[in-house]
């Protein structure tokens, strides 16, 4: 059990140049059953079922079904279903900042990689979308083996560098998203308050699944600084040279109306949020994930059995 | 509101105020640098606080600079007036009164009862009470002007404890035979001041006030009394109390000398006594009395002394032995009794050692040059003259100790070795006598040279009688010493004598003629000039008869034995003084131990008092410092032969304490322009001055201490509002 902590430690990861090993080192240890987790044994996901017909694989005959409908019904997957899952990450100029031993965006690509990866292994199309003022890379959802190696690339290749549009980014990528997915958000969501919620719209409209990881680091939560201080501004903001601890109380009553906000504004669309700084385990953001994921699961499943009978 | 400060030496620190700002500065320039991704809360917080850090951080400054000023500004530890809400200041009150008395000879004066000195004190006392029942943090600094240096009291607190012993030792304040310097008197008491800076002092100067003290040296007492007021009235405050009398009359002995320079045992000396009346009204009858050693001679009575005016008594007296003795001239008492009388010492020689040299030496009788000199001052018979003669060449001259002689006598000398010339500057210089006596030898030229420092006139052509011509004589020109046998009726006798040749002579500007001769020109034929200590002579004639018939002539015996105690060393050098000099008495320690026994004026009173010489590079001198009392000191000493000898010496007063006329309160205002001052005759109008200075270090402290715990409050406060 003490074990499996290093798999999911941000000092451990950091020490893992490419993000692809990091990944597998989540993910192995998250599905390895290390760590405890209401979703241990997690596996494939039973979807719902369907008529036996001649050629179906007969290991995935619903044994119980049988016994009590006298029917014969093959199981279906997630895999059957053609999930699509689509991470977005962020890559704009503020996702560069980091005070501990990964920055924000090396947090977002881990857990991005890691989730990909373990999606991957489930049978579902991943894909990952970067942007920051408009789309910067983009890697289609597939199932294919290879995906996370083409994920993992291209977070690397492309360094967080300019400033954030989320609403005029994220409405075109859901225009190419045109079948109902999953939405995974990894961001700092650092942009104007309007600007979310329009962006979110864009996804909820097409009755996309979304899930928004919002990634903080742990000093933009505390801001713990001391002494007098330049803050030099990210993403063109202006730079400021001030007694931390004179602003701190007004920092952190800022910072809070601007979560508070953005929690609310998920709330009010139905959409998941997480919030996770980059001090904490990354298993933290795969939990969240899943557990999403599980319950669109357990609705589906239920509309379905309805559907049956 | 602050008068002074008692250390403004250490206001300095008042500059480390700029400490704070230059932290200040310092920090702002040293910051670290952090990319920073979430600005835009960043922004927002500064934007809502901006101004309240911005007066907060000032206050912060501010109280920080507050706290740094006071620390230098209490140890400065300032004065202020008094404040009516002194008790608010919680700050001790200090004031002080500089008490100064006059303690000169004058203040000896008694008017109605009671000397000046005794009204002085009475003023001083109840000063001293005064204070007491103010303020026991009231101190009180008491002078005496004879000593302003060392005050009797400095500084010490006036309670109901001290104050008898404060009293007593006022009464102990006797008038003394000094002289009132006011302008050493208040550089004194500026000096005391300046050393313990503080506002809210009264001085109060207790004197007669007389004219010949505070308008003796006007510039000087202004300018010291001005370093006093230190310009600043809060803070010194001067007081003039006039406890002189109203009654100026008085007379004063105020000269003993004696006729002779050199008084010899066995030979008749005048001793003058100068009475003189420094009054308004003359005084007449008054009587007057000697006392040589233990003897009283009644001396003559003086039928009267105009006002403002001196009359002089010689009194005829032979000493009988050789040797130091006190002469002491008196007259009735007055009120100021301490100058009616006067004492002189006087050295008793037993012989004048007069060393004649003679430039042309003949084993005939009466041939040699200086034959007839040695006859006239020594001449054989019961009645000595007092003169012992030495007779040599000139080529010894050299060899011999001058200092064994008090005269010298060069007759009719060719030459004197440049040398030897200048052995006998230094010996006129040191108080020697020197005679000289022209004839055919002598080289004017050469002369005129050699003895060019020592000449009273400057030697020139020889003049002789014309054969058909009138005869030259001698005429006294002026009322001398050497002359005053020679004077009036007795001025024929000179007349008698014939002058055949003589040499001109051109006198000094410094140089008075005695006699002259009777040629159309009235030529100088004696000159006289003094060189420091001592006199020189020069006889246009010789010494003996080639070029005038003087020698044979009784006015020429008369003569020179008045000239040569005129002449000669004078003796008791030294053994004089004005009150209030320090004597230092050489001490030949070959001769003597190098300790001695002193003996005061009040001797036996007080007892006798052990001194030891002290080394002044290769000379040892007895100090005696402290000459405040006029009167007869003596210094026994003893040789290391064994037995003992006993040295005097006559403190006097100075004869100017002697005059009482007053100065005026107009004219004192005059000389201390600028000076402000109060001047009283009444006790009554000697004030304590209301309200004194509080010292605010106090108050400073306990505002640090206020301004420190406001300024922790503040930090954590700051501290804390930046906290979640």
């Amino acid at each position: 059990m003490a074990n499996s902590a290093k798999f999911f430690d941000p000092k451990v990861l950091a020490k893992i140049g490419r993000l692809e090993l990091r990944a597998r080192m989540v993910v192995e240890g998250f599905i390895s059953g290390l760590h405890k987790s209401p979703y241990h044994g997690y596996s494939v996901e039973f979807a719902d079922h369907r008529e036996y017909t001649p050629g179906d694989d007969p290991r995935h005959i619903d044994w119980k079904v049988l016994a009590r409908a006298d029917r014969v019904y093959i199981k279906r997957y997630e895999e059957e279903t053609n999930l699509r899952s689509h991470v977005l990450l962020d890559s704009s100029e503020s996702m560069r900042y980091g005070s501990g031993a990964l920055s924000k965006y090396e947090y977002a690509a881990t857990a991005a990689a890691s989730l990909a990866y373990l999606l991957n292994r489930q049978q579902d199309a991943v894909g990952i979308t970067l942007f920051d003022d408009e789309v910067r890379a983009r890697v289609p959802a597939t199932t294919g083996a290879g995906v996370l190696g083409d994920i993992a690339t291209t977070m690397e290749s492309t360094p967080p560098a300019r400033k954030t549009a989320l609403a005029p980014v994220w409405r075109r990528v859901a225009e190419t998203i045109p079948r109902r997915g999953v939405i995974i958000i990894l961001s700092d969501l650092f942009t104007a308050s309007d600007d979310f919620g329009h962006a979110l719209a864009g996804f909820c409209e097409r009755h996309h699944e979304v899930v928004v990881l919002h990634i903080l680091d742990e000093a933009e939560l505390r801001f713990p600084f001391e002494g007098h201080t330049l803050f030099k501004g990210l993403e063109e903001w202006p730079d400021l040279l001030a007694d931390p601890q004179a602003l701190r109380r007004g920092y952190l009553e800022a910072i809070g109306r601007f979560l508070d906000r953005t929690e609310r504004e998920c709330a009010h669309r139905n959409v998941e949020y997480f919030r996770i700084h980059t001090g904490e385990a990354l298993d933290g953001a795969l939990t969240a994930v899943l557990a999403a994921r599980s319950h669109r699961q357990r609705a589906r499943s239920h509309r379905a059995w309805r559907r049956r009978r | 509101m602050i008068a002074a400060f008692i250390h403004p030496g250490l206001l300095w620190g008042l500059g480390l105020v700029s400490v704070p700002i230059i932290i200040h500065l310092i920090t702002r320039r040293r910051y670290k640098i952090i990319e920073w991704a979430a600005m835009e809360f960043l922004l927002e917080a500064e934007k809502k606080s901006r101004r309240r850090i911005r007066i907060e951080n000032l206050i912060l400054l501010a109280t920080r600079m507050a706290l740094i000023g006071l620390i230098p500004l209490a140890l400065a530890r300032p004065m202020a007036p008094a404040l009516g809400l002194g008790w608010l200041a919680g700050a001790f009150r200090s004031e002080e009164h500089i008490i100064a008395i006059d303690d000169s000879l004058s203040m000896a004066h008694i008017e109605a009862g009671s000397s000046s000195v005794d009204r002085a004190r009475a003023a001083a006392s109840a000063t001293l009470e005064r204070v007491s029942g103010r303020s026991a943090r009231g101190t009180v600094t008491i002078v005496r002007s004879s000593r302003p240096d060392e005050p009797l009291r400095r500084g010490s607190y006036v309670d109901q404890e001290r104050l008898p012993t404060l009293l007593r030792e006022i009464e102990g304040i006797d008038p003394t035979h000094t002289r009132l310097a006011p302008d050493r008197l208040a550089a004194s008491l500026a000096d005391l001041i300046s050393s313990d800076p503080r506002a809210g002092r009264t001085v109060v100067i207790a004197s007669d006030f007389r004219r010949t003290d505070w308008e003796s040296a006007p510039d000087a007492i202004r300018d010291a009394f001005q370093r006093l007021a230190g310009g600043d009235e809060s803070a010194v405050r001067l007081l003039f109390l006039d406890v002189g009398p109203r009654d100026r009359e008085n007379l004063a002995v105020t000269e003993v000398a004696l006729s002779r320079r050199v008084p010899v045992a066995g030979v008749p000396a005048d001793i003058a006594i100068t009475v003189t009346n420094t009054g308004t009204a003359p005084v007449r009858a008054v009587r007057t009395n000697l006392r040589v050693g233990d003897a009283e001679i009644p001396g003559p009575a003086i039928d009267e002394i105009p006002a403002g005016d001196a009359r002089t008594v010689r009194i005829a007296h032979t000493f009988n032995e050789p040797g130091p003795i006190f002469v002491e001239g008196k007259i009735d008492g007055d009120r100021l009794a301490a100058d009616d009388s006067r004492i002189a010492a006087v050295e008793v020689a037993d012989a004048i050692r007069v060393l004649l040299v003679d430039g042309e030496l003949s084993l005939e009788p009466f041939a040699s040059e200086t034959d007839f000199l040695a006859f006239a001052l020594d001449p054989t018979g019961e009645i000595a003259s007092g003169i012992k003669t030495e007779r040599m060449t000139e080529d010894r001259l050299g060899a011999v100790d001058l200092t064994a002689y008090d005269m010298v006598v060069l007759a009719n000398l060719y030459s004197v070795a440049s040398r030897d010339a200048e052995r006998l500057v230094a010996y006129v210089r040191s108080g020697g006598g020197l005679a000289i006596f022209l004839g055919d030898q002598v080289d004017a030229d050469l002369a005129n040279r050699t003895l060019a420092a020592l000449l009273p006139a400057a030697i020139a052509e020889r003049v002789s009688r014309p054969a058909a011509g009138e005869a030259f004589h001698l005429n006294p020109s002026l009322d001398h010493p050497a002359l005053r046998q020679l004077r009036g009726d007795a001025a024929a006798l000179l007349a008698r004598v014939s002058v055949e040749t003589f040499a001109r002579l051109a006198p000094a500007e410094d140089a008075r003629v005695l006699i002259r001769i009777t040629d159309p020109d009235a030529s100088p034929a004696v000159v006289e000039r003094t060189i420091d200590a001592g006199r020189v002579v020069i006889v246009a004639t010789s010494a003996d008869r080639e070029w005038s018939d003087w020698p044979r002539h009784p006015s020429y015996l008369v003569f020179l034995q008045d000239l040569v105690p005129h002449l000669g060393r004078p003796r008791g050098t030294g053994r004089n003084v004005i009150a209030g000099t320090p004597i230092a008495w050489p001490l030949d320690i070959a001769t003597y131990l190098p300790q001695a026994r002193l003996r005061t004026p009040r001797f036996p009173d007080d007892p006798e008092k052990e001194i030891r010489a002290e080394a002044e590079g290769s000379a040892f001198r007895l100090h005696i410092l402290d000459t405040r009392a006029g009167g007869r000191y003596e210094l026994v000493l003893a040789p290391r032969a064994g037995g003992s000898r006993v040295e005097r010496i006559a403190v006097g007063a100075d004869p100017r304490e002697s005059d009482l006329e007053p100065t005026t309160e107009a004219r004192l205002r005059e000389i201390l322009a600028g000076v402000p001052f109060v001047y009283v005759r009444d006790t009554a109008g000697l004030g304590v001055r209301d309200g004194g200075t509080w010292e605010l270090s106090g108050l400073l402290m306990g505002l640090f201490i206020a301004v420190a715990i406001f300024e922790l409050f503040l930090a954590w406060t700051i501290g804390k509002r930046g906290g979640s």
